[in-house]
């Protein structure tokens, strides 16, 4: 009884797969991305909550 | 207005008031949230404290304390945060004052009404979602408020790049928005009464979908994004590594949308999507370490710090707390280790590691951290912080490590066989009062945690009187160029991403809803036929009643309705339950806790009278049982002047009614409340036809009999 209406409906195995191969696909660029950004925008990024205004009690 | 030569320098203040009320709420509605909380785990081990009246019962009061930690206590921290970090991000004020007044009362407006209302038994029933439909668009409305200001801020910024901080703050935004909307699609009745949109399997899908993303959507990524600003503030030195925590970012946001299946295993959701959810919660360990390693490296070289500041205390047993909880929930998903875990109180110390760890200690890092800038003064005592540290560090112990002892008691007692084959405690009860002293345990772990609360609240109000609140805090920084040429450093996909919040608000939109129709979409396909068993049909209009009822008293918080297909649970409750006997079950109500036993296939196990019994007071037929009585019950009288529109409504959202039922459902109510009232009569209970334990009864002996009639069919 316990029915798998995946069975019933046309196409979605192909839905799963599919979307398994965009997350796939998708890592894969923001890895690709992140090895080949500049190191300095990288830290300049990583700075930006310890910049300070003039008025911030972190000083 | 001052200028150097290339660069015009502004001037202008942040908004420290909001950032202080949403503070001061956050530590009152903690208080509250945690007292009901500490309320109700003693009422599992004193029953009386539920005081006999219904709106101090466990079944209402569960989902207050919910309620009040997740969207109070953890809400405001998060606007306290987010108002706080992202003036100094984007080095501009909030963008409209009014705006932030409008999102501070209304969301205190809103969980005022849901103070008001859970208790009173307005409810849908639905886990992290119980408010009803007019709050559900407050609560639209007042989010839609406060993304208008939060994009509005980001759009009028001084600095051109968005710190990853802002980037979880907009994906919380946006998954929140979707989640809310999607799972709160419901059919009103009357005023505070509807029923969800979706039915059986579908909506348990939907809801979980929405459950385990609000976990993720609202206690994690807008921490996430608190930790990345936070910590390498209070370290003073960068996060770890930036790039992690890009990919921290969408990495997280993809998976973690996918996960809410896990929430269902064995029940009867189709296979694939079970094993979707797993697969997608182990792969979501990769990036809930990352993000954790990402923090807790941030304080290479720093240690020595951590070891004489307690607020630095706080982050590093919450971030721990974090990793901790994120490396159980996937485990959790594992078929054979939820077999034994769900529904027992393993998943209530699992929650509680995340809330009390990683929600409580980060946010009491941050508080301690902003009310002594705030008010421009020296924390009033560090020796209470650190106490406070030891007494909460001690209450999350002391709350699950029993909670996991119970959890594992539960799960082992209702599987166990004896020799000769059958249940070695059959008795549910048995297993209930076995891990009572282990609920003691716990309620001690919740008191010390409070206890530590309450002492921040006196070292923070102390702090306050010393103090004067800077509300508007002068700041200045250069003007953005209006024409802005990219350095080379500022590659195509920064410039299209990163420095942009409504393409960022696209794109984590087009992220989360891969998942989400992966997920839901072949559900909504399935046609109505395959779904459904032909011998199921509507409930009758009392049993309708008899289910509010139910919703009504919370009975879902302590019952499942699910027997899922293991020997254990098949000797114990019958037949394990099938996708088709919930088609007309709006809302679904497969529950997951079991504090009582499933009651799927209660029907028909007990006469009438043990119903009425047990309900007006449950030792009377399960000696030494910790349930709480229901005696108004008995006395209140059943109000059918919502029946019409109750069958209307249930016929609009898919039940077969016939046309035109809704003109005679209350003539067929009274008629099966007559028939109910002549049987207890039979059976020595005089009780009026009009009372609610009788359409109670109708509903509780109906629960999963359809089934029974199809066999009964086939045997004769």
């Amino acid at each position: 009884m316990f029915k798998q209406f995946i069975q019933n409906v046309p196409g979605a195995d192909w839905f799963m797969i599919g979307s398994l191969a965009v997350f796939g696909l998708f890592f894969i660029g923001v890895s690709v991305y992140l090895l080949t950004v500049d190191q300095k925008k990288m830290d300049k990024m990583a700075q930006l909550p310890l910049q300070s205004s003039s008025n911030d009690f972190d000083n | 207005m001052s200028t150097n030569v290339n660069v015009e320098i502004q001037e202008f203040s942040y908004d420290n008031r909001i950032v202080r009320d949403f503070g001061l709420a956050t530590i009152i509605f903690g208080i509250i949230g945690m007292t009901v909380g500490l309320w109700i785990a003693l009422a599992l081990v004193f029953p009386s404290m539920n005081l006999g009246i219904p709106y101090t019962s466990f079944g209402r009061l569960r989902p207050l304390h919910t309620n009040a930690v997740i969207f109070a206590f953890v809400g405001n921290a998060i606007f306290m945060g987010i108002y706080h970090s992202l003036q100094r991000l984007c080095k501009a004020r909030m963008y409209s004052d009014t705006l932030s007044k409008i999102h501070f009362w209304g969301w205190q407006i809103i969980i005022l009404a849901a103070a008001i209302t859970l208790p009173l038994g307005y409810t849908s029933s639905k886990e992290y979602a119980e408010l009803e439909w007019p709050i559900d668009i407050a609560i639209t409305l007042i989010w839609v408020a406060f993304g208008i200001n939060m994009f509005g801020t980001i759009i009028k910024r001084r600095e051109r790049h968005m710190y990853v901080a802002i980037w979880f703050y907009i994906a919380t935004f946006v998954t929140i928005a979707v989640l809310h909307i999607v799972n709160s699609f419901s059919m009103p009745v009357s005023f505070m009464k509807s029923y969800s949109f979706y039915a059986g399997v579908q909506d348990a899908l939907v809801q979980w979908w929405y459950g385990h993303n609000a976990v993720a959507f609202f206690l994690t990524t807008p921490f996430l994004g608190l930790m990345y600003y936070y910590l390498p503030k209070m370290a003073n030195r960068p996060i770890y590594s930036y790039r992690l925590s890009i990919l921290h970012f969408w990495a997280l946001i993809f998976i973690y949308i996918w996960a809410g299946p896990h929430h269902l295993l064995y029940s009867t959701l189709p296979d694939w999507a079970q094993s979707l959810g797993t697969a997608f919660s182990i792969m979501l360990i990769a990036p809930s370490w990352g993000g954790m390693i990402n923090g807790l490296l941030t304080l290479r070289g720093a240690w020595d710090k951590v070891r004489t500041d307690d607020i630095l205390k706080f982050m590093v047993v919450g971030v721990t707390a974090y990793g901790m909880a994120t490396l159980e929930g996937p485990l959790l998903s594992l078929k054979n280790v939820n077999a034994i875990a769900h529904f027992t109180d393993w998943i209530v110390a699992h929650v509680h590691v995340g809330a009390l760890g990683w929600n409580g200690f980060l946010t009491f890092a941050i508080l301690y951290y902003l009310i002594p800038r705030l008010y421009q003064t020296e924390i009033f005592s560090k020796k209470l912080i650190g106490i406070h540290f030891w007494l909460g560090t001690l209450g999350i112990l002391f709350y699950a490590l029993p909670m996991y002892f119970s959890g594992f008691t539960q799960g082992l007692m209702w599987k166990e066989f004896g020799e000769d084959g059958v249940l070695k405690y059959p008795s549910f009860l048995e297993t209930s009062l076995q891990i009572i002293p282990l609920h003691a345990f716990r309620a001690l772990g919740g008191l010390f945690y409070l206890t530590g609360v309450i002492l921040m609240t006196y070292n923070l109000a102390k702090t306050m009187v010393a103090g004067k609140l800077l509300s508007n805090e002068k700041a200045s920084a250069p003007a953005l160029a209006a024409n802005f040429e990219p350095s080379l450093e500022d590659s195509f996909w920064h410039r299209v991403i990163e420095r942009k919040p409504i393409q960022m608000l696209i794109y984590s939109l087009i992220v989360i809803l891969i998942g989400t129709v992966a997920e839901l979409v072949p559900s909504f396909l399935v046609k109505n036929s395959e779904a459904s068993i032909d011998i199921v049909k509507p409930y009758t209009a009392l049993e309708v009643e008899g289910r509010d009822i139910y919703i009504r008293e919370g009975c879902v918080g302590c019952h499942s309705q699910l027997v899922r297909p293991f020997r254990s649970e098949t000797e114990r409750y019958g037949e394990f339950s099938k996708m088709g006997e919930f088609a007309y079950d709006h809302p679904f109500l497969w529950g997951s806790k079991r504090t009582g036993p499933d009651l799927h296939r209660i029907g028909g196990k007990y006469p009438d009278s043990w119903h009425f019994h047990h309900m007006n007071e449950p030792g009377s037929m399960s000696p030494g049982s910790i349930m709480p009585s229901y005696p108004w019950l008995v006395t209140d009288k059943l109000d059918l002047s919502h029946l019409p529109n109750k069958i209307t409504a249930l016929r609009t959202v898919g039940v077969p009614y016939k046309e035109n039922y809704e003109a005679r459902a209350e003539k067929d109510a009274i008629k099966q409340a007559n028939k109910i009232a002549k049987t207890l009569k039979s059976e020595g209970v005089v009780v009026e036809a009009d009372r609610e334990i009788v359409a109670l009864i109708a509903y509780l002996q109906r629960m999963g009999t359809d089934i029974k009639k199809k066999h009964n069919q086939a045997s004769n």
